[in-house]
């Protein structure tokens, strides 16, 4: 046995990325899960970009974009990684705060944001809004708004995940902030009695919504356009809101303890040129953030007119007490 | 409860004492070093501290988790009773299924269950038809109510249910007789089973239960319904508030404890292991339809899900699914991983299921068992981070560790599995045969190897089965330590889930149950080959004109050589005869695997005798002779003959005439015979007297070659001390009280 064993722990080894094989300096970047899997954006960037580095791009997974900052959190000083990509404009104030994250040489200047988001140390790369998702076979006429969706007369279901263990939950709870301004503890109890449940992570209310357990589900405008593209599915819409939808811009850092700044800066300078960007709406289903031409199919789906978001600062600061608050309104 | 007897002590005992103790204290030992790594490296960051309800969550946790565990075994001992009753077609496959429900993800139970049950589901799909709605929806408390009876109570009934199947024949037709009616035999007969798997069966499933995370949070309709897991999740992710996490994985840790300890105090009573033949039981028509209407509901219950989830799963997606390379590698990483993983696992829990059938002394036999549960109990994330900073502590790079890591995880989450399934057998199996063992001086290996491991092997099978699933993959651990090329099955699923690739989720999840499925089904019946016991008791035989009736004693383990002595004329040919059937005994019995054999005609006996010499008939060809040996119908008999000839040594001798061969040729060729005959017990009568010396050495290492290979019952009567010497494993010295052992 001790010799299957051992014949085991070696393949078991060579299933781990061999990082020591070549001169080349090599790039680490951790990211979440989606953005690094073969059907996401990472293969085709690392092509791209290793044609013109001299270097090896190696993506790091981790299973979400908070995972990727609580690993270098934990690494400290001896983390590999050279970049934290994937992080969200609400996680942004918690980053800066680590003290790990340093300033950047990338021009920024021709990005074309919602609200016009700078940041000198964390570089935006795509983004998207939140939208409440409907199936438009079995919803003729969804809401046209949070206040219209929690009316006495509504019966709508919707399902979300739970904001203390997904980032796009917590994007719910900054978006009902931002709409109901002030009002927002008055808004979760009328919203609660139409939520059936929440899950643990974002892919598991989808999976609901895709079961028809909910009306509608909370997700993101270019949801649909992946149905309508991979699928062929022009079923899902999303929900236009009066109050307006909740901004999310996806942003990469590079890392104090980085060796190869030099590189790590080019490798952003590239991942918002127009050549990296393309590449994004139809593997990251977000919005590149250069005025590239979208692809067919994608832009059916309108933009929304009015867009929110609240700053880095003010999200760090009152998180916790805004998940207990709504929170509360279900007991 | 008290114990029976006091064990014997022996150095057997002493050994698996110690080893299992060592056991117990690297995993406690391996626990505390997480601990402290989490909180001697929280200092380096900022953190939130999380206000919660913490009365609130225990008591939630508390209520929810009895009501669970209670419902759970309620259903699973119901199950594990009709299903023990009851005989149908497809039976099998519906206790293939019950195994497979506890190794299923959570999250691909609650979605199965949602399938049926939601409000989309296919009961309202069906009701639609009639303009009906269930009432209601699955998400709320009973939701998760539902999902945790339908993972454990499964779970239950399978551990349940083999427990009930050995009980022995003979006690069954015992009740039969004194015409006990269905509720006296489940109480004095079925009882005793059951209540002996409950401690340990509880104890998971009230961790279970108790920790239970993504089902709460998916089914429990809000955040009201939730768990101390949900809390440290929050604490650990969002907060990134490590002392916290530590402290509320603490205090689940204390609470948990406090439960379960009474129940690992507690010592199973003596109960038979090992399969014995089914024996039918006529219940009354009112209770099998009770039994009817109970697997009905059960496989209504536990079976559509799962079909939801293979009817999803095995749809169009399928092709898509196996066509990538990603799936393969995935599929080979898992099956890699599933494997050491299941070795280890069996190893550990055997060792502390003995190391706590040897100890004495209730409080030292919890905490050697305690450990095991440990990992159930701290949330996966906390054993994630504890071991990520372990490793960042001790400078070893973590793409390197993964691995190892991972087959940690593994083992440490199925060993209190794999215990609750092993240790009630295997301590009824050392409760019965200790003595036995202790007297033949069996070292601890022999004892494993000929009495413990035969005895439970469809047990193991079971066990193994269960580590073999839980370690396709734990999601925690790899969630940190994953990386582009390192990637398991479940890993993958989660991935394609929140990619918006629900069908390759499904295929992927409807694969893995697969998988399972055949291992609960084809492991068992691997380890399942049990091994005979030949005990012969009081028989008693009086030649014509003996005043006192010789009386045998006897009793014989697979794969050993048994030497019968005395001096001529004391009874050793007539033990012989008897056992082969040429005698018939006064009063006795001849038992192999339980079964006696005595009123059996000679040849129908498993037995082959082999006498001093002419065992052959001089005037036919070997192939002849060897023929004689053979069923007639055998179409395969050249080849037979061969490989027999073969292994004796006599390779390509079949039309040799018996009578031109040397004395140690007839013999061999009598040996390949008995080889042919292929029956458990061999008797040897002074099989070598004729040899000269290098003959016979050569045939006792034949004699001994073959008994260990085919696991045969060797009694050799022989005058001859090298024969005793060089081949006897025991000795029953005849003469005195003509009493054998």
């Amino acid at each position: 046995m001790q010799k299957n064993l051992a014949t085991a722990f070696a393949l078991l080894l060579l299933a781990a990325p061999n990082a020591f094989a070549q001169d080349k300096p090599t790039l680490t970047i951790y990211t979440y899960d989606a953005f690094a899997a073969d059907w996401g954006p990472a293969p085709s960037l690392k092509d791209r970009f290793e044609d013109q580095c001299n270097c090896i791009l190696n993506f790091v997974a981790a299973d979400s974009s908070i995972g990727a900052l609580r690993k270098v959190q934990l690494e400290g000083d001896t983390t590999k990684a050279d970049i934290v990509l994937g992080l969200d404009t609400s996680l942004v104030g918690e980053a800066r705060a680590t003290g790990l994250f340093a300033p950047h040489e990338v021009d920024t200047s021709a990005l074309t944001l919602p609200n016009d988001w700078r940041s000198s140390d964390f570089v935006p790369f795509d983004y998207g809004y939140l939208a409440m998702i409907y199936n438009k076979e079995l919803m003729a006429e969804p809401p046209t708004s949070f206040q219209q969706l929690a009316g006495g007369d509504s019966n709508i279901k919707i399902i979300f995940p739970d904001p203390r263990s997904s980032t796009t939950g917590m994007g719910l709870v900054l978006w009902i902030k931002a709409a109901y301004r002030g009002d927002a503890n008055e808004a979760w109890p009328e919203i609660a009695p139409h939520v059936i449940t929440l899950t643990k992570s974002w892919s598991d209310a989808y999976t609901l919504f895709l079961n028809e357990e909910a009306d509608m589900v909370l997700s993101y405008t270019t949801s649909p356009a992946f149905h309508a593209i991979v699928e062929a599915e022009y079923k899902y819409a999303a929900a236009p809101f009066r109050e307006g939808h909740y901004t999310q811009i996806e942003v990469a850092g590079i890392l104090n303890s980085s060796p190869n700044k030099q590189l790590a800066n080019d490798f952003l300078t590239f991942l918002i040129s127009a050549e990296a960007q393309e590449i994004i709406p139809t593997t990251n289903w977000m919005y590149p953030v250069l005025d590239v031409p979208l692809p067919e199919g994608f832009s059916d789906f309108a933009k929304p007119q009015k867009v929110l978001l609240i700053d880095d600062e003010t999200v760090t600061k009152n998180s916790a007490a805004w998940i207990a608050e709504m929170l509360a309104s279900f007991e | 409860m008290t114990h029976p007897f006091s064990p014997i002590k022996s150095h057997v005992d002493k050994f698996r004492k110690f080893i299992g103790v060592i056991i117990a204290a690297i995993i406690s030992a391996f626990m505390v070093m997480i601990f402290a790594s989490l909180l001697f490296t929280t200092k380096d960051f900022t953190t939130s501290s999380s206000s919660l309800n913490l009365a609130h969550l225990v008591r939630m946790g508390l209520i929810q988790a009895s009501l669970s565990t209670i419902l759970s075994l309620g259903v699973g001992i119901g199950l594990a009773w009709s299903l023990n009753r009851l005989t149908f077609w497809g039976r099998s496959f519906i206790i293939s299924i019950l195994a497979t429900a506890i190794v299923a993800p959570g999250l691909v139970v609650a979605l199965g269950l949602i399938k049926i049950w939601g409000r989309a589901g296919w009961v309202n799909d069906t009701l639609s038809i009639l303009n009906l709605q269930l009432p209601g929806s699955i998400f709320g408390f009973h939701g998760i109510l539902l999902a945790h009876v339908i993972l454990n109570g499964a779970f239950a009934a399978h551990i349940l249910l083999a427990r009930l199947e050995t009980i022995p024949a003979q006690k069954l037709k015992t009740g039969r007789s004194l015409n006990m009616n269905s509720l006296t035999r489940f109480l004095t007969l079925d009882w005793p089973m059951i209540s002996n798997a409950l401690p340990a069966l509880s104890s998971i499933i009230f961790l279970l239960t108790f920790t239970s995370f993504p089902i709460v949070l998916l089914l429990g309709g809000g955040p009201a319904n939730q768990t101390l897991e949900v809390a440290i999740f929050s604490a650990i992710r969002l907060n990134f508030d490590l002392q916290g996490a530590v402290i509320l994985s603490v205090i689940q840790l204390v609470i948990c404890a406090i439960i379960i300890i009474p129940s690992l105090i507690s010592s199973a009573v003596i109960a038979p292991a090992g399969i014995t033949r089914a024996h039918y039981w006529p219940d009354s028509k009112r209770v099998k339809r009770l039994q009817t209407t109970i697997i009905t509901l059960s496989i209504f219950g536990f079976a559509l899900p799962f079909l939801a989830i293979l009817t999803q799963g095995l749809g169009s997606g399928l092709i898509d699914t196996l066509s990538r390379p990603r799936f393969w590698q995935a599929a080979t990483t898992s099956l890699t991983l599933g494997l050491v993983s299941t070795a280890l696992t069996l190893l550990l829990a055997i060792r502390i299921a003995m190391a706590r059938n040897a100890l004495n002394a209730p409080l030292t036999k919890a905490l050697v068992g305690l450990p095991m549960f440990a990992y159930l109990v701290i949330p996966s994330l906390v054993l994630a981070f504890g071991f990520f900073l372990g490793l960042k502590f001790l400078r070893i790079p973590h793409d390197l560790a993964a691995p190892f890591v991972l087959i940690t995880a593994n083992v440490l989450l199925a060993l209190p599995f794999v215990f609750a399934t092993i240790a009630p057998p295997l301590e009824s199996i050392v409760k019965r045969y200790t003595k036995l063992s202790t007297s033949l001086n069996l070292s601890g290996f022999t004892r494993w190897k000929l009495v413990e491991r035969p005895l439970m092997g469809r047990e193991i099978g079971i066990a193994s089965a269960l580590a073999f699933c839980f370690s396709l993959g734990d999601l925690g651990v790899i969630s940190l330590f994953g990386t582009q090329d390192f990637t398991t099955l479940p890993w993958l699923m989660y991935r394609a889930l929140g990619a918006y690739r629900t069908h390759e989720a499904a295929s992927i999840a409807a694969l893995m149950l697969m998988i399972c499925f055949i291992a609960f089904w084809a492991l068992p019946l691997i380890f399942n080959e049990i091994h005979a016991m030949f005990e012969i008791k009081n028989l008693s035989f009086c030649h014509p004109g003996q005043a006192i009736p010789l009386v045998y004693n006897f009793c014989s383990m697979p794969s050993t050589i048994s030497a019968i002595t005395g001096p001529s004329g004391i009874g050793k040919s007539t033990l012989l005869d008897l056992i082969a059937g040429f005698l018939t005994p006064v009063s006795g019995a001849i038992r192999l695997n339980e079964v006696n054999i005595i009123s059996l005609p000679p040849e129908k006996r498993p037995v082959s005798i082999l006498f001093q010499a002419d065992n052959l008939f001089e005037h036919l060809s070997v192939q002849t002779n060897l023929e004689l040996g053979l069923p007639k119908s055998s179409n395969r008999k050249a080849k037979l003959i061969k490989s027999a000839l073969k292994e004796v040594g006599l390779d390509g001798y079949e039309t040799r005439r018996a009578s031109d061969l040397s004395g140690g040729q007839k013999q061999r060729v009598a040996l390949a015979r008995t080889l042919l005959r292929n029956q458990p017990i061999v008797l040897l009568d002074e099989p070598f007297a004729n040899l000269d010396e290098n003959t016979a050495r050569d045939m006792r290492a034949l004699v001994k070659r073959l008994t260990r290979k085919n696991a045969w019952h060797t009694l050799l009567v022989t005058h001859n001390p090298t024969d005793v010497k060089d081949l006897a494993d025991r000795i029953y010295p005849l003469g005195g009280d003509t009493t054998a052992s």
